[in-house]
């Protein structure tokens, strides 16, 4: 074992070029202590003006779909759908950002909100989850669109990129890894298995009759928010949300088990994982470059949990709209 | 004021002790100061594109590294170690009147960009790398990927004593598309020193190998205190793109990483438009953001170098 220290030294001092700096980096404490350890701090709303919004309904099969947008229509259509338990609300500052120089559209996830709730686990397997999305884009007057999505939203987003490639014309990911990345983490990794357990006891008969309101919204910390959710969800159906969970999560497959490669995409991705996110961890994203012919670009934040757009809305409305900025896409070519 | 070239660029010089780093400035003197630096085998004519896409608002300063063009070619491998060039840096950011700056390195650039942001964290408000990951992501590729061992042959050889013998300016400029650009790195790397080239490897490449032991505690390095975005070409057949996994762990504040598909090794010249693009969006970002403000160091109240 003291060989193997004194090699594991060299190495540090090898690759800083300089010994003084790694005996100072050993001495120094722990640098910054962990955000995640530390408490929460008091909840401070982002001085983002919201635009007026404007609600709508889309069909699918007979499901009625309830959006709300901002944002002219002339502009290039950004699509954005939220996750669990989560509704259209969660992307108040992005669409504040955005509304200026794109058509911006949000909308509720069937079970939730001013959606239809059709009964049955059958009613949200993931192509009908897609069929909302391509459905919100036809009631835009467009036939394809840039889509951002987050938790369950963000999985679906993968979906609608995967299954109807030529709906979507650049992708955003909030905290959900590719299908392929999400199969070798649960397959691969004993902390990403752990961490979905959650996901486990959701898919249980009857795991929807502890829930209510207040429970559901507990995780909202901004003030304005809270009562507006809490009205979400009192017209949400819990049973849907849970149904998202026994349709469509990933089973945890045997050790070895090959996993199938999904085409490569052809549009550039921006993936946002907070690295202190407990239900889809960080590394899940490591090999994202492998997920399309064009650029993917990938970004870590750290101090920020699950609900990204929510926890750090100034730095990622800054990051999505410099990065749609820099991959610009015509509304004229959307139609 | 002397332009270099056929450029708008002005030529500057900068001291570290004896040593006389030679750079290209352009762009407002009040604007965010961003000092860049290439890597092997280049010089400061790399970035002429990004300065182009930045020197609107940005002062940019491009150096030539010691050993290159211009700059001073000091003999002996001890005078190439990453103290040096570190302050090689400092050096330059002190010429321009400012305490900290925006740095963004290209391969020993970059090498060198990372070791500033651990050895100097005052001197860097937003860090911008191009290929090369974090020193423990490089080391674990090294112990464990063949692909990243078979890619650092070269990095073997460039060790050795009497390699800058077999290096001529044709083999040097191999690289260079820009039928435009090829005569000037031709001249470049004719005023430059092989052996200084050699030296970067034979003092600071990491020696870790597939039969290195892996170390019983991960080596510690202080976390990365600013911003940080790493730019990588997936065609890169020096540096594999799995180095840079895990690269958040070694940070404090948000990463962001950037794979182009069709850009090789050299990727501010490979992809230049895309590559330009996002590095000014993610610096105009960066300063949008009100965590980011107080930190980015004020221009100086007048000029007091020059």
């Amino acid at each position: 074992m003291q060989t193997r220290h004194v090699v594991a030294a060299a190495c540090a001092v090898l690759l800083l070029g300089g010994a003084a700096l790694a005996q100072n980096a050993a001495q120094a404490p722990a640098a910054a202590p962990a955000r995640a350890g530390t408490p929460p701090a008091p909840y401070v709303a982002p001085k983002i003006k919201l635009p007026k919004f404007e609600d709508h309904y889309a069909t699918n099969g007979g499901v009625k779909i309830h959006y709300v947008s901002a944002g002219a229509a002339s502009k290039p259509l950004v699509v954005m759908i939220h996750g669990y338990p989560d509704y259209w609300y969660s992307w108040r500052w992005l669409m504040a950002e955005l509304a200026p120089n794109y058509r911006v559209v949000a909308l509720d996830t069937r079970g939730y909100n001013l959606s239809d709730k059709p009964v049955g686990v059958a009613n949200y397997a993931m192509p009908l989850l897609v069929g909302d999305v391509e459905a919100v884009i036809a009631a835009e007057g467009r036939k394809k669109a840039t889509v951002v999505g987050h938790d369950w939203g963000a999985a679906i987003s993968w979906n609608v990129a995967l299954s109807k490639p030529e709906t979507v014309d650049r992708l955003i990911i909030l905290s959900v890894p590719h299908p392929t990345n999400m199969a070798v983490t649960l397959r691969d990794d004993p902390a990403q298995q752990k961490n979905s357990n959650y996901a486990r006891n959701f898919q249980k008969e009857g795991s929807e009759n502890s829930m209510t309101a207040a429970s559901t919204a507990g995780w909202v910390r901004d003030p304005e928010a809270k009562p507006k959710y809490l009205e979400a969800f009192g017209r949400s159906s819990f049973a849907g949300m849970m149904n998202y969970y026994r349709a469509n999560y990933p089973a945890i497959l045997p050790p070895g088990t090959p996993i199938a490669e999904l085409p490569k995409l052809n549009v550039p991705i921006l993936i946002l994982s907070g690295v202190n996110d407990s239900a889809l961890l960080p590394q899940g994203h490591n090999n994202s470059f492998l997920r399309s012919n064009k650029d993917v670009t990938v970004m870590w934040l750290p101090g920020v949990g699950h609900w990204i757009e929510q926890e750090a809305p100034e730095l990622s409305n800054h990051a999505i709209s410099g990065w749609l900025t820099g991959h610009p896409v015509a509304a004229a070519s959307q139609r | 004021m002397t332009m270099l070239e056929d450029t708008t660029f002005e030529s500057r010089f900068a001291d570290n002790g004896d040593v006389r780093i030679h750079y290209a400035a352009t762009g407002p003197k009040d604007g965010p100061l961003v000092v860049m630096l290439h890597g092997f085998p280049d010089y400061w004519y790399t970035w002429r594109d990004l300065m182009g896409a930045l020197e609107d608002k940005y002062r940019c300063c491009a150096m030539d590294l010691r050993g290159y063009n211009l700059s001073s070619q000091p003999k002996g491998v001890e005078n190439y170690h990453h103290a040096h060039l570190v302050d090689d840096v400092a050096a330059v950011i002190k010429a321009e009147g400012r305490k900290s700056a925006i740095i963004i390195g290209h391969d020993w650039g970059a090498a060198i960009s990372w070791n500033v942001a651990f050895r100097r964290p005052d001197l860097v408000d937003l860090l911008v790398i191009l290929s090369v990951p974090h020193p423990l992501g490089m080391m674990r590729e090294l112990m464990t990927n063949p692909e990243q061992q078979a890619n650092s042959q070269y990095a073997r050889n460039f060790q050795k004593d009497g390699s800058e013998d077999l290096l001529t300016i044709e083999a040097l400029t191999f690289w260079v598309t820009d039928k435009d650009a090829k005569p000037r790195y031709a001249a470049a790397f004719g005023r430059s020193d092989f052996a200084a080239m050699m030296n970067f490897y034979r003092a600071n490449y990491p020696r870790v190998t597939a039969d290195s032991a892996p170390p019983a505690a991960p080596p510690q390095l202080p976390k990365i205190k600013s911003p940080l975005l790493v730019l990588h070409g997936m065609q890169d057949k020096a540096l594999h793109a799995n180095g840079h996994a895990g690269v958040w762990n070694h940070a404090e504040q948000d990463v962001t990483l950037v794979f182009y598909p069709n850009s090789g090794h050299f990727i501010q010249q490979d992809v230049a438009g895309q590559a330009n693009r996002a590095i000014r969006d993610w610096l105009d970002a960066q300063l949008e953001n009100t965590s980011c403000k107080p930190a980015m160091s004020s221009p100086p109240p007048a000029p007091s170098f020059f």
